[in-house]
């Protein structure tokens, strides 16, 4: 449905995404993974032809066939709410505080598919039945102010399903939430994205929201996409080093208790150094400097893509990681 | 009612007051205010004159009513005109930013950077002295305020999540400006309206006093004070009694203003 070609986002010169080629099929659940300013937001706003206008957008966004890179506003405009749709990070400040939930929700109705008032408070309804809020009549008719961090979210899924958009892009839709309520909206998107052959792209910097939601993963990093591949493949045996280092920085409990035999648990890894700002991006691998096995090659090449094995699984790495273990 | 700011008490009361008089002279004045009796001139309060009378034998009560009237006219008229101007022009910045932007700003710029009360009578003196030049002159100035303050709100609405949301659900900049922006700017603006209308009846008295606002036989607050002048040591409540008029509408205004902008903005909200 969207075919992704070389896509670049530049500010001033400076490359924030690079090249980026990815595929998303007619109801595919694609995760998207990075730490902050990787690149990831700025790729999900492209996807609806957002992106900020500062940035110069190059490459190619084929939607069904139709070229939409350099498409005019319009045009754009012609496809958001009805074939793609988006849902925020912060709830509260996405839900305009002078709006009741009803009419958030049927306003989008109401423009793309002419329905009238009736109808489309009618739809509005239904949609929150099936994103899972109680008591939807009285929900229509309040504030957003008046509704729980959860319900917010839930909102905001049904403003952007009600125009049965075929990709819906969450943004780190989980993020402001607490983790109970945070695991049952992921369950929420994937439940959605299966009953309405709906593609989703998930971004998130949370492992295991990602791994709960999504059957493939693209992670990024300044930039650059630098590993790729089915999602619980990827987890279980990452051949990029960045990726690698993501997986074993991310946090667990039983890593703050004590091991059976007393000794105390490693600290908390961490990948050394943080992300470079945009103007000080290596030129080869985004990563060189931070990498535990970088060679000298690195900062000055940028590494082509491998694919590994059979699957679908592709890695940006000069000298990517062995697998885990030893195929038998 | 619970919490309200004092100030909004104060300010709402004033201006109540003056409004109910100028509200009163539409439908009865104690007597016409064009009348001229000569012979009656420089009567103390009495029950037919219960403020006295002026130079003229004019009834002051009623020439301070309907000079009420005419002072809320001009500023309601003027602020309104001015403000919808403005804001239009401020929401069109904010939402167009770039060169529309620089060049509405600067434009607000330059008309700052003239002293209001001089541009007014300016205007007012280029175009002749009537109602409604004086309207216009006083609408005009009101603009560059009403340009910032909107434009400045509006970027920030701008930057807000729900607009990207309603761009991402296909809403045009003109929809999302009546729908998004528009409502959330509209308590800053009605708290800037009220502030400038206590500058609107004072531009309005100074250009009456100037004999460029209100004509005669039409009574003004500012035409009394300059007609009453040189009677000062004769009779002072000629002067005192417009002046105190203008003193209550302008603090009253600037009070109520006051109060609506802590009512809508808690963070500056002071210790009461």
């Amino acid at each position: 449905m969207y075919k992704i070609r070389n896509l670049s986002l530049s500010f001033d010169g400076h490359e924030a995404v690079r090249s980026a080629s990815f595929d998303i099929p007619r109801g595919a659940r694609l995760g998207l993974v990075g730490e902050s300013g990787c690149g990831k937001s700025i790729t999900a706003l492209a996807l609806l032809g957002m992106a900020p206008a500062s940035a110069r957008v190059s490459g190619s966004i084929e939607i069904d066939g139709q070229e939409m890179a350099a498409a005019p506003e319009r045009l754009w405009r012609s496809y958001r709410a009805r074939k793609v749709a988006m849902v925020f990070q912060e709830p509260l400040s996405a839900l305009n505080p002078l709006k009741r939930v009803g009419d958030i929700i049927a306003e989008p109705m109401r423009l793309h598919l002419r329905l009238d008032r009736r109808a489309a408070r009618a739809r509005a309804r239904d949609l929150l039945v099936e994103v899972g809020i109680p008591d939807p009549e009285a929900r229509l008719d309040q504030y957003p102010h008046q509704l729980s961090g959860g319900q917010r979210q839930r909102v905001l899924i049904a403003a952007a399903l009600s125009c049965d958009p075929q990709l819906l892009v969450a943004d780190e839709p989980t993020t402001a939430l607490d983790a109970h309520v945070a695991g049952r909206i992921l369950d929420l998107l994937k439940r959605l994205s299966e009953t309405r052959d709906m593609a989703l792209v998930f971004i998130s910097h949370d492992l295991e929201a990602v791994a709960r939601v999504t059957e493939e993963m693209l992670v990024m990093y300044g930039g650059d996409i630098v590993e790729r591949g089915p999602t619980a493949q990827l987890l279980a045996d990452p051949r990029h080093p960045y990726t690698k280092g993501l997986i074993e920085a991310r946090p667990r409990l039983d890593a703050l208790t004590l091991r059976a035999d007393g000794a105390p648990r490693p600290r908390l890894a961490s990948i050394p150094g943080s992300v470079p700002a945009l103007a000080d991006l290596p030129k080869g691998c985004r990563f060189a400097g931070r990498c535990p096995i970088e060679r000298p090659a690195c900062a000055g090449l940028r590494p082509a893509v491998s694919v590994l094995g059979p699957g679908q699984r592709q890695v940006r790495c000069l000298a990517p990681l062995l697998p885990a273990k030893v195929p038998a | 009612m619970r919490n309200l700011p004092v100030s909004l008490w104060i300010g709402g009361a004033l201006v109540g007051v003056i409004a109910l008089a100028a509200l009163v002279s539409l439908v009865w004045t104690p007597q016409d205010f064009a009348t001229v009796a000569v012979s009656e001139r420089f009567q103390p309060p009495s029950a037919r004159y219960w403020l006295g009378t002026d130079q003229l034998g004019r009834d002051v009560l009623t020439q301070l009513m309907v000079g009420a009237r005419n002072s809320l006219t001009i500023a309601l008229v003027a602020v309104g005109l001015g403000g919808a101007l403005g804001t239009a022009l401020g929401l069109l910045a904010g939402a167009k930013g770039g060169w529309t932007e620089e060049i509405v700003l600067r434009l607000a710029d330059f008309s700052f950077a003239f002293p209001a009360l001089l541009f007014a009578i300016m205007l007012a003196a280029a175009f002749g002295p009537s109602f409604a030049n004086a309207v216009v002159a006083i609408a005009f100035i009101n603009i560059p305020v009403f340009v910032r303050v909107s434009c400045a709100s509006a970027r920030q609405v701008w930057q807000r999540d729900y607009v990207l949301a309603a761009r991402a659900s296909a809403r045009g900049g003109l929809a999302i400006t009546r729908d998004h922006v528009l409502p959330n700017i509209a308590a800053i603006v009605i708290v800037q309206a009220t502030i400038d209308f206590a500058g609107a009846i004072l531009i309005e008295a100074a250009l009456s006093y100037l004999g460029l606002g209100v004509q005669p036989p039409e009574p003004s607050w500012g035409r009394m004070l300059s007609e009453a002048q040189t009677l000062l040591f004769l009779a002072p409540q000629l002067t005192v009694l417009p002046g105190l008029c203008i003193v209550a509408t302008v603090l009253g205004f600037n009070l109520l203003g006051d109060g609506l902008r802590d009512l809508a903005d808690p963070r500056r909200e002071k210790a009461r």
